[in-house]
């Protein structure tokens, strides 16, 4: 079954398949938080908390480096489910990919992330806004990491950044992570390197069809990225 | 939190002169704004930098056996560790179950929310309503904070519409069917005589007082009451633990305030219903899936991009130059979507509807000085003083920036006058913006 | 570095090349990795007198670095030293003799609660940061405990601005019409105090706003807060 974008067919919201919903970006949202900010991609929203480098409980402690806690919450099943474990771990395993936790040994850092409206995307988004939190804490990375969402509808359609509905009547869907930084000084741009950090993938779905997926979600990827930059550079222009 | 003992000591010292550490009046209360979410039953408030929100989730089943024809209200209060390095997340804190026994006793035992208008087929199927508390950002006061926003979603809240099927009775249970919103409007909630709160926070032996505490004071506090009024204006309870006693004297200007208080609140909460009754109806005909944006009251920046095209190669976006000594935003083509310029919103002040205690003349004028002075925040490498800045182009969906006019600033001294000024300016932004 | 061009890094970000031969001198935030000299958080590159490249950013929580003067919070008091929060990942350690005159007889009076002034001497990240509040000299200099006043927590962008040479434009408003002494904190804390509780709490609001103001917006903010108050005396 060939999978492909085509540009015409319109979707629920009045999308094209290939086009990505509006973005938000908000930081330090959180008064009392090292750093926080608040990611959305049209109806989802997510809030994300960033406490450290501080210290831990000594049971908890590495003695190498620091250690990363993920505490994953929605307010339609606040005693957390599987689902939230799964997405906490895939978050804490996806951000140590970029932490430079070895700078900060025998400390946690907690990275809190509180759903405040879920329509798709949703691993997506709390990962961007992850992301965007630990910039704003000045906890030391390596890179940013962006993310982005891909459904593939009954038909074989690839859909970028698929609303909550989507998702459900998709028949396979694609969560994607990619690291982002300038290559160059005095770069303009961010580059989003080819390699993904990050694949969850769910369904049935040719090798083909993975990879189109993959290279859908590597665009919205740039997308995120760019809007980031954008971002940060307002935040910080006032030093 | 680690308070030092020179500033228990200030907070102290300071109170004396009826001077609170934020420049607050002692009976000042913080800045309240409630945003109410379109999707879902939810309410997220503001006190200052306090920062709670509560979402309600229906549940279809069925009732407790000793009341079946009464639907339920479970509170949850999460003390989540978002919102301070103290908290431990879980959600078994006794700050939180302390909360959750303050909202059992306001809001289910006294009756408030008609439990029997929650039945659906008495015996077999009934409405429980998981009210989820969530605490977000911890700059004291959670109390208040914590049942505004809970009061804020019970009024917010919808009840689906069920569909009874009793033709297959012959089993002797019924089929329900819950039906969308599409299909059938849901319905609101009957709620009575809502109770609001008002925290003071005691210092010394009860000789200083003051309302609405910040983290700092209440951790310099020797004492903290809370009072809670209901819309008949009748004291539903008086909450206090340990610490210093209240002064007789105090007590009933204290219950006075608290009165006005949640009176005042309650004004504007309906308000704000009221509005976002409008938006809701508006938005389902229009399909947009915008609530009101709210800033934080401590946000540096916030930044929009409209919904774009991906399968193009992603452009470049042209970042202001620092050097071009304009305040003007150069974006081409912004009214083509497919290219997806950015547009940057600036953090402005027409963040939904301000829920404030008009009397409050330092307050307002506290709260339109940063306002206007917002404005010009991220302008700061660009545009020379004598230049007003320049409106923003609007992108589709995206509301235009009201003109903040620095000049007027500028000139004469006069305190009274300018506060005249400030306040005429803020309420102008805000008709704009509702425009 | 090569453009004189300020602009805004991401962490990860390359901020410079690095040369086939010769030094580079690296300061916070910054590390090499290939050929490239990257940032691992983000702010604004940043050369020192002394050719050290780092990156200015900002962050309300602190990273210790040996010279650094904080301000702390005692939170215990043990037989030779002194707990003090300094607002990092771990609390310092400040010893007893430490103190210009301090004996094994003559000890500080120094008690959990109170605030101090204290300069880093050792911090590594495998070990308890130290503190003093002697300068090089064996002098107390401003170094030991802070009476009255009140402090406040303003993150380390803005003591930097308000250590900065020419002074900060909020201070010097505020100094023309207001007497105070403050002391500033590079752990992102800082201590005021006046003769009046208005002055102090006046000065640290207007401190706490003026952090992304310009510097004439700096001005109209003194002078509104400060009208204001001198309403309040007379009424």
């Amino acid at each position: 079954m060939k999978a492909e974008i085509t540009a015409p067919d319109t979707r629920e919201d009045g999308r094209s398949n290939s086009s990505a919903r509006a973005l938000r970006c908000e930081r330090e949202v959180l008064h009392r938080a090292d750093g926080s900010a608040q990611w959305e991609q049209g109806g989802t929203k997510v809030l994300a908390a960033v406490y450290g480098p501080m210290s831990t409980l000594a049971r908890k402690e590495d003695p190498e480096r620091a250690i990363i806690e993920v505490t994953f919450k929605q307010p339609e099943s606040p005693s957390g489910t599987d689902l939230e474990r799964q997405y906490e771990h895939i978050i804490q395993q996806t951000l140590a990919g970029v932490i430079q936790t070895a700078m900060h040994p025998r400390t946690a850092i907690s990275v809190i992330l509180q759903v405040l409206e879920h329509d798709g995307s949703l691993l997506a988004c709390a990962l961007n806004a992850a992301s965007t939190a630990l910039t704003e804490a000045a906890v030391p990375m390596t890179s940013i990491v962006v993310s982005a969402a891909v459904a593939q509808d009954r038909k074989g359609d690839l859909l970028i950044d698929p609303t909550r509905a989507e998702e459900e009547a998709a028949g396979a869907t694609g969560m994607f992570t990619f690291t982002a930084r300038a290559e160059a000084p005095g770069a303009e741009q961010l580059t989003v390197a080819e390699d993904c950090l990050t694949s969850i993938v769910r369904g049935p779905t040719t090798t083909e069809g993975l990879l189109q997926m993959l290279s859908l979600g590597h665009k919205g990827a740039q997308r995120a990225a760019a809007f980031s930059k954008m971002s940060l550079t307002q935040a910080y222009d006032f030093l | 939190m680690h308070i030092s003992q020179n500033d228990r000591l200030f907070i102290l010292k300071a109170l004396k002169e009826d001077i609170r550490i934020d420049g607050r009046n002692p009976f000042d209360s913080r800045k309240v704004t409630v945003t109410l979410g379109l999707h879902n039953a939810s309410a997220t408030v503001s006190m200052g930098s306090t920062r709670v929100t509560t979402t309600i989730v229906p549940v279809l089943d069925a009732p407790f056996p000793d009341r079946p024809n009464e639907g339920t209200l479970r509170f949850n209060a999460e003390y989540s560790p978002m919102a301070s390095s103290e908290f431990e997340g879980g959600r078994h804190s006794e700050a939180g179950m302390e909360m959750i026994r303050l909202l059992e006793q306001v809001l289910r035992n006294s009756r408030a929310v008609d439990r029997e208008a929650l039945c659906v087929l008495a015996g077999q199927k009934v409405w429980h309503l998981d009210v989820n508390v969530t605490v977000l950002d911890h700059a004291g006061n959670l109390t208040d904070a914590c049942l505004l926003s809970a009061v804020a979603a019970l009024m917010v809240f919808r009840r689906p519409e069920v569909e009874i099927n009793t033709s297959n009775s012959g089993s002797g249970v019924a089929r329900t069917l819950v039906l969308s919103p599409a299909v059938r409007e849901p319905l609101p909630l009957s709620l009575h005589q809502l109770p609001l709160s008002t925290t003071f926070a005691l210092f010394g032996a009860g000789e200083s007082i003051v309302i609405d505490p910040t983290s700092r004071e209440e951790a310099a506090a020797s004492g903290v009451v809370t009072i809670i009024v209901n819309t008949n204006s009748d004291i539903c309870a008086i909450r206090k633990a340990s610490g210093v006693g209240i002064p007789l004297a105090q007590v009933q200007r204290l219950m006075h305030l608290a009165s006005n208080r949640a009176s005042e609140m309650m004004q504007d909460l309906k308000e704000v219903l009221q509005q976002h009754e409008a938006s809701r109806v508006s938005s389902r005909v229009r399909r947009h899936a915008s609530a009101p944006q709210q800033l934080g009251a401590t946000s540096r920046s916030v930044n929009m991009l409209p919904p774009n095209d991906i399968s193009a190669t992603v452009q470049p976006y042209q970042l202001q130059e620092q050097d071009s000594g304009s305040g003007e935003e150069t974006s081409s083509g912004e009214d083509d979507m497919s290219v997806g310029n950015p547009v940057r919103m600036i953090a402005s002040s027409a963040e939904g509807v301000p829920i404030s205690s008009h009397a409050q003349e330092a307050q307002y004028q506290e709260a339109a000085l940063q306002h206007i002075l917002t404005g010009g925040r991220s302008q700061r490498k660009a545009a020379p003083v004598d230049r007003p800045v320049a409106s923003k182009k609007t992108a589709i969906g995206l509301q235009k920036e009201p003109q903040i006019d620095l000049d007027f600033l500028e000139g004469d001294t006069d305190p009274e006058k300018d506060v005249l000024d400030m306040r005429k300016a803020l309420q102008t932004k805000n008709k704009q913006w509702q425009a | 570095m090569s453009s004189g061009k300020l602009q805004v890094v991401g962490p990860g970000d390359a901020i410079a090349d690095l040369p086939d031969t010769g030094e580079v001198r690296v300061g916070a935030g910054v590390i090499a990795a290939d050929r490239l000299l990257r940032t691992v958080r983000a702010g604004v590159p940043r050369q020192t007198k002394n050719r050290k490249i780092w990156t200015e950013g900002r962050s309300k929580r602190y990273a210790p670095c040996v010279g650094d003067n904080v301000i702390g919070t005692v939170i215990e008091r043990r037989s030779d030293d002194f707990v003090v929060d300094i607002g990092g990942p771990f609390a310092a350690v400040l010893n007893t003799l430490a103190f210009e005159g301090a004996t094994r007889r003559n000890r500080p009076k120094l008690v959990e609660g109170d605030l101090v002034y204290a300069r880093v001497v050792f911090a590594h990240k495998d070990t308890d940061t130290e503190l003093t509040c002697l300068e090089v000299t064996g002098k107390a200099g401003g170094f030991g405990p802070l009476k009255g006043g009140m402090s406040i927590n303003c993150g380390s962008a803005l003591s930097r601005r308000l250590l900065a040479v020419p002074p900060a434009p909020v201070l010097t408003a505020l100094g023309e019409t207001l007497k105070y002494e403050i002391a500033v904190g590079q752990n992102g804390r800082m201590w005021i105090d006046a003769p009046r509780s208005a002055s102090v709490v006046l000065i640290a609001n207007a401190i706490e706003r003026s952090e992304f103001l310009r510097e004439d917006q700096t001005r109209l903010l003194v002078q509104k807060l400060t009208s204001h108050m001198d309403r309040l005396d007379d009424g």
